[in-house]
């Protein structure tokens, strides 16, 4: 007979597990299943001895997790040979000394006997708990002890406890360290029991050197679930409790799941509730979803806020109120009390688990925030009305925001999907391009792959005229038209030449399509002479294009080469600056590095970090760590570390290792080996380079000097490299062979800023003020918009009494700012006002004060404040969301430009997890959202 | 094959190498009385039971007791005859303490009781613990044959006794007594082998009873692998598990890890089997983990390390030493002495600073330089102290 309670909920149980049947719970579980997965094979290694703790918030699927490791063991004819499993009841008030810990042990076996029918030997347990002394602890805990194990031997079995809120357990142990200590002797030696124990908090005694408990629990955190673990959830339940309406959500309106993720946190728990709301009704919106969830929550939050003292519910009231993370010393500021006394209560709150430390910024203090995040939802929609109207704005954002991300996620999979050539395939990937917000490089993937379906099918070829107007609306087609056409017509032309090359027409017909040099025109005509080419002539240009083919290899590595290469072919690209093009096959290909190819400033390092982590590419980690070398040693050393054990003979790899001593070796070593890798690689700049910096770096002028002398014979016409002879002479105190350097620079390299502030710091040194006040104005001229080059002026005119002087440049500078023409090109096209920021602020004001959110209009705004920002006018878009009273509405564009005008990526920590997913999003659409590279010499800034 | 153990010491075949150490050290207890100091998570446990466990193939018999939950010295005294209780050579032990003088404290009971008499110990026999400390050691002796005590976590009763006593002078009294008991030379057949974590020299030399333990060899020669004994660890461990662990990713883990004992080498290959689950790890995993234990969800972990200076050493000491370890993160190879005598000057508080560091775990000392332990323990100190 089906124990009743075994017998089906019919439904999830939020709250407390123990009430779903086991199949109930062993079909909804879903969430841990990884984890699940390692404990269980774990457990049936022979002798496997070692001790868990599951650490995780309220919610985070902890007691599931730990019932469905019993039934596991039950169900296992193998797990269950070994091992008896004893579940407790989730809070252990009883427990005030060891013995009684023992003794609860003993009653959860009696209950697993119980169950299992075998009453009598559970009855005989109950007998020898009554019969335990009750004076004496030690002797209570030996005598009970002994029970339990007496128990095990005669099963032969090992017991298997199951611990929910150890922590809990622990506490109250506290009171008698001795306790402590005997515990975890007994874990240490006893091979009869395991401890599985789950905590909502960090247990002190785990962490603290001193403790007993010091590093002596495996530790497994579970944290919230991630966007596809949300989705599977839901998916699960509604197949299993047959809610095809859920499944329908699910499929056709992510954005809406995604919302709801986010503000749910990941919470398992929450993310089940949600389920209870997405059954009830279909129909309802995001907003519905949530106000009704909030409702189901609200017996339990309010229950547990009203339990808390009086001046923890201020604290956590603050907290809540305030959203974002917040230090103890800003929080002490806002409720007007001690510093002391809100640090005491946040340590304990944070030791209940009803708060969390977290990273803040400044690195060195630490955070606060809320730990159950929807508890936080829940409190701010229960706030003030304006408290609650900055939530409604974020939630109502937030379902636009991912709409947004829905429609170019379909594009992304669209165009990396393999073409089909039937004209209903045609017609969806154009549809899409031309849903598409603005000018996305996924447009141009779309509208190519389209164009090359039509053109690689004959029946759909002919009717290419018929489906595109190319004369009329779909004119903006037509360059990719001609360029599917010409990259078809060139590998027609190569393969059926008559050729009397040595290599196979094959083969040169990926030498010349994937070369990066020569327009279309001049490989379709050059394809179009091969059968007239002598021989010797023939060879010779095939020769050049092999050697073209390894300095790419070499430069990039092979695989982003062939990628690079495959682009030419494929007519995306003309030239290796071509963004758009590279952009475009990055997007075809579902191959990020090719982005970074022509212009990776344009990437922030997290990003190059990130596209580094899909390809592993030698190019991309030598370019981060170029950039991080002499700003985060750590980081840089790491990249270098991972990148050389893909491309271990990579010499430029090698050189950053070098310079970074990975190897930790001494200076000579290194010096030794870059000195040689420099030798054996004259062609390569970039390891003369290093060369340079590590010497200059560790201020060795002198072999600084020589080195750097023998880069610029090697290298004349390279300008960075004079200008680090110069700075390492000028160290040198040669000033007058310095300023020769610097400028042979500056011939090479007129519009470089660094170039003209080196020479002005060597013209006032020699006491040339006149020259240095020249050098500096011209420095200016570059770098309006940079405060030190402002700075370098004035510090030049002040060393010749200009003082006044020092004013008035800086300021013209400052307002003549130099807008990079890709932003000016895209302003013209979006205001057609002419791209000028002083115009186009105004009307960003306009629109944002008189508009209401819609998905392009929201894309349009957030796209023109991070142009404006790159512009530097992010301050004056600040001030307009603000004089247009819409900060709540467009909080995540409105923190995003805070923190890039404050250019501390690092702020982001203070922004609730919430907040933070959208603006970091918006900070890297924003760095990576720029279409054309200028035409135009720009000044430019090395990174140092 | 061994197993993947995190924190519960390891004993047979899951104990690894420690060739040399444990020769060195028998080698040493054909001669002295040891005791072995070294921070925690490096293994000592795991050593003794070790040398109990193989204490036959050099002609001992061995019993290893663990101190750390004993409240007072009878409780000290009641670990050794739980521990002979449990030994083969119970009966034969037994009639030997019947026959000492401390026979009226033993229970006369059926249940335990070995020719009429057991070693359960009446209610009175707390008090007369130095006898009965004596009479057992004695008692051992005479059964012929050599004996090695292993005790483990000495220090931490010891800060037990200076709890109940600030003055110092149960602690002391106890460690006089403990002292003698070693030395008398009717107990010569009685080997014993102390351990601890926190520094029992640092402590005894700071409440001024130094001489107490001065008798004992002070093995302080117990740290991390070597890195080939770290790849063939790793090895062994990845073969355990059926996973394919390439000598990049043991690079990668060593760099990482930075200070080999194998604590440290079973924590990382625990969370990268967890995050791997199932596949051969590559190093890029090495990094994901390693970024894992430094996040913010660990940052607590670490926090305590800062927070300990200041509850610990008080104003300004704390000061000294965050400026000591900010020297000496700087660099992974760490500091030299005269880097940080240029920070403190060559006086009692840079040696005392030093020595409380080293003993508490933070840094250890290589050939004249001064590091970090734990590389992950520098890159939080670089990142979030420093």
């Amino acid at each position: 007979m089906t124990s009743i309670f075994d017998r089906r909920l019919n439904g999830v149980a939020i709250y407390n597990p123990d009430l779903l049947s086991k199949e109930e719970l062993v079909a909804q579980f879903v969430a841990r299943r990884r984890d699940f997965e390692q404990m269980t094979t774990d457990l049936a290694r022979p002798r496997f001895g070692q001790h868990q703790l599951i650490v995780g918030h309220r919610g985070m699927g902890k007691t599931t997790l730990l019932r469905r490791i019993r039934y596991a063991v039950e169900d296992d004819p193998k797990l269950a040979k070994t091992w008896m499993p004893l579940t407790f009841p989730e809070e252990q008030y009883n427990v005030s000394r060891l013995s009684d810990f023992y003794v609860n042990c003993i009653d959860a076996l009696s209950d697993a006997l119980e169950q299992a029918g075998r009453r009598d030997e559970a009855a005989r347990l109950d007998a020898a708990v009554d019969e335990l002394p009750s004076g004496n602890e030690e002797k209570r805990a030996a005598d009970a002890l002994a029970v339990l194990l007496g128990a095990a031997d005669r099963m032969k079995k090992r017991l298997l406890l199951l611990v929910d809120n150890f922590d809990l357990i622990i506490e109250r142990l506290s009171k008698d360290e001795q306790a402590h200590w005997a515990l975890r002797e007994l874990l240490s030696r006893e091979h009869r029991l395991l401890l599985i124990a789950a905590s909502p908090v960090v247990i002190g005694s785990t962490v603290t050197y001193g403790a007993p408990f010091y590093d002596f629990l495996q530790s497994r955190s579970l944290g919230g679930l991630t966007f596809e673990e949300t989705h599977e959830v839901l998916s699960t339940l509604a197949k299993e409790l047959k809610q095809p309406g859920v499944l329908a959500i699910l499929e056709h309106d992510p954005a809406r799941i995604r919302t709801l993720h986010v503000l749910a946190g990941g919470n398992p728990r929450t993310i089940v509730l949600l389920f209870g709301v997405l059954a009830q009704g279909a129909d309802g919106d995001v907003r519905g979803d949530l106000e009704r969830l909030l409702d189901q929550c609200t017996p339990l939050y309010k229950s547990r806020f009203e339990a808390m003292p009086a001046q923890a519910q201020q604290v956590v009231d603050a907290l809540a109120i305030h959203w974002d993370p917040i230090s103890a010393g800003e929080l002490a500021e806002t409720l007007h009390l001690d510093v002391n006394t809100i640090s005491s209560q946040l340590n304990r709150l944070a030791q209940q688990g009803v708060v969390d430390k977290v990273e803040y910024d400044p690195e060195t203090k630490t955070g606060f925030q809320i730990a159950e995040r929807f508890f936080n939802i829940w409190y701010l929609m229960r706030a003030s009305r304006r408290v609650r109207r900055r939530l409604i704005w974020f939630v109502e954002f937030l379902k636009l925001f991912y709409g947004i991300e829905q429609l170019l996620d379909r594009a992304r999979d669209l165009a990396k999907a393999s073409p089909r050539a039937d004209l209903r395939h045609v017609e969806l990937c154009l549809a899409i391009a031309e849903a598409l917000p603005m000018h996305r490089p996924e447009q141009v993937a779309l509208e190519s792959r389209a164009i090359r379906a039509m053109l690689e099918n004959a029946s759909l070829q002919k009717q290419i005229y018929v489906v595109l107007d190319l004369e009329g609306a779909d004119a903006s087609l037509k360059p990719i038209v001609d360029r599917q056409q010409w990259a078809a017509e060139l590998r027609r032309a190569v393969l059926t030449a008559r050729t009397t090359a040595a290599v196979a027409n094959e083969e040169l017909y990926d030498l010349i399509s994937g070369s990066p040099t020569g327009t279309r025109e001049e490989k379709l005509k050059t394809a179009q002479t091969l059968d007239q080419m002598s021989e010797e002539l023939l060879n010779k240009f095939v020769e050049g294009l092999q050697h073209e083919r390894v300095l790419l290899a070499s430069w990039l590595g092979d695989r982003l080469a062939d990628a690079v290469r495959r682009a030419f072919r494929d007519g995306h690209v003309e030239t290796l600056f071509d963004v758009d093009g590279l952009m475009a096959a990055a997007v075809t290909y579902g191959d990020p590095a090719l982005e970074v190819v022509c212009d990776a400033g344009r990437f922030t390092s997290s990003e190059l970090f990130a596209i580094y982590e899909r390809c592993h590419d030698a190019f991309i980690a030598e370019i981060l760590a170029m950039r991080h070398i002499y700003s985060d040693n750590i980081a840089a050393s790491d990249i270098v570390r991972t990148a050389l054990v893909n491309h271990p003979n990579r010499p430029r790899l090698r050189a950053l290792g070098a310079c970074l001593n990975i190897e930790h070796r001494a200076g000579e070593a290194i010096e030794r080996e870059l000195e040689i890798l420099a030798k054996e690689s004259p062609n390569d700049r970039s390891i003369w380079m290093l060369l340079g910096y590590y010497y200059h770096d560790r201020q060795q002028w002198s072999d600084a000097v020589r080195a750097l002398k023998e880069a610029t014979d090697l290298f004349p016409d390279d300008a960075l490299l004079h200008y680090l002879l110069a700075e390492s002479l000028f160290h040198d105190s040669r000033m007058d062979e310095a300023r020769m350097a610097i400028q042979h620079a500056i011939n090479r390299d007129p519009n470089d800023v660094d170039n003209w502030e080196l020479l002005s710091r060597i013209c006032g040194v020699t006491k040339d003020y006149d020259e240095a006040v020249v050098a500096a104005r011209r420095c200016l001229a570059f770098a309006s918009e940079n405060i030190r080059a402002t700075g370098i002026l004035a510090v030049a005119l002040i060393a010749t009494n200009r003082v006044e002087e020092a004013i008035e440049p800086a300021l013209v500078v400052a307002q003549s700012a130099d807008m990079p023409v890709e932003v000016r090109a895209f302003m013209l096209g979006v205001y057609s006002t002419g791209g000028n920021p002083d115009s186009a602020l105004p009307i960003l004001e306009q629109l944002v004060r008189s508009g209401g959110l819609s998905d392009q209009y929201l894309e349009y705004v957030m796209r023109t404040a991070g142009i404006l920002a790159h512009m530097g006018y992010g301050e004056r878009t600040l001030q307009c969301i603000e004089r247009a009273g819409k900060i709540d509405e467009f909080r995540p564009i409105y923190e995003a430009l805070r923190i890039h005008v404050s250019g501390k990526r690092s702020q982001l920590r203070r922004l609730s997890p919430e907040l933070r997913q959208p603006v970091e999003a918006i900070l890297n659409g924003w760095n990576g959202g720029s279409k054309e590279t200028s035409k135009k010499p720009k000044p430019r800034r090395r990174r140092r | 094959m061994i197993q993947n153990a995190v924190g519960k010491p390891v004993e047979g075949r899951n104990f690894f190498d420690r060739k040399r150490e444990t020769a060195e050290l028998w080698s040493r207890l054909e001669t002295d009385d040891i005791l072995l100091l070294a921070p925690r998570r490096v293994g000592k446990t795991s050593l003794m039971f070790h040398m109990r466990d193989t204490a036959a193939e050099h002609g001992q018999r061995a019993m290893y007791i663990s101190v750390a939950d004993a409240g007072s010295e009878s409780a000290f005294v009641r670990r050794l005859l739980a521990e002979v209780e449990a030994h083969d050579e119970k009966k034969r032990f037994a009639a030997a303490i019947h026959k000492s003088r401390v026979a009226s404290f033993f229970r006369r009971t059926k249940k335990f009781s070995v020719g009429g008499i057991g070693l359960e110990l009446t209610d009175d026999a707390d008090a007369h613990w130095p006898e009965l400390g004596e009479s057992i050691a004695a008692a051992l002796h005479g059964l012929g044959g050599k004996w090695l005590l292993l005790i483990d976590e000495v220090p931490i009763f010891v800060l037990a006794l200076l709890r109940s006593d600030p003055t110092g002078e149960r602690a002391r009294k106890f460690l006089n007594w403990f002292r003698a008991l070693r030395q008398r030379a009717e107990n010569k057949n009685v080997r014993w082998f102390l351990a601890g974590s926190i520094g029992l020299d640092t402590v005894t030399r700071r409440m001024g009873f130094g001489d107490t333990i001065n008798d004992l060899f002070v093995y302080t020669d117990f740290g991390p692998f070597d890195r080939t004994t770290a790849f063939a660890f790793l090895s062994e461990l990845a073969a355990s598990y059926s996973i394919a662990v390439s000598d990049d990713v043991k690079s990668a883990i060593c760099a990482r890890t930075g200070w080999l004992i194998p604590f440290h080498l079973q924590l990382c290959f625990s969370e990268l089997r967890m995050l791997c689950h199932g596949r051969s790890p590559a190093a890029a995993d090495v990094d994901a983990v390693y970024g894992h234990l430094l996040s913010a969800a660990r940052k607590q972990y670490f926090d305590y390390w800062y927070q300990r200076l200041r509850e610990e050493l008080g104003t300004p000491d704390d000061g000294y030493a965050v400026a000591l370890l900010n020297a000496i993160a700087i660099d992974p190879a760490g500091a030299s002495a005269q880097t940080l005598r240029g920070k403190l000057g060559d006086g009692e508080r840079l040696t005392y600073l030093l020595d409380v560091l080293s003993s508490d775990g933070y840094i250890v000392e290589q050939e004249g330089r001064y590091l970090f332990r734990s590389s992950l323990l520098r890159d939080f100190w670089r990142r979030h102290i420093t």
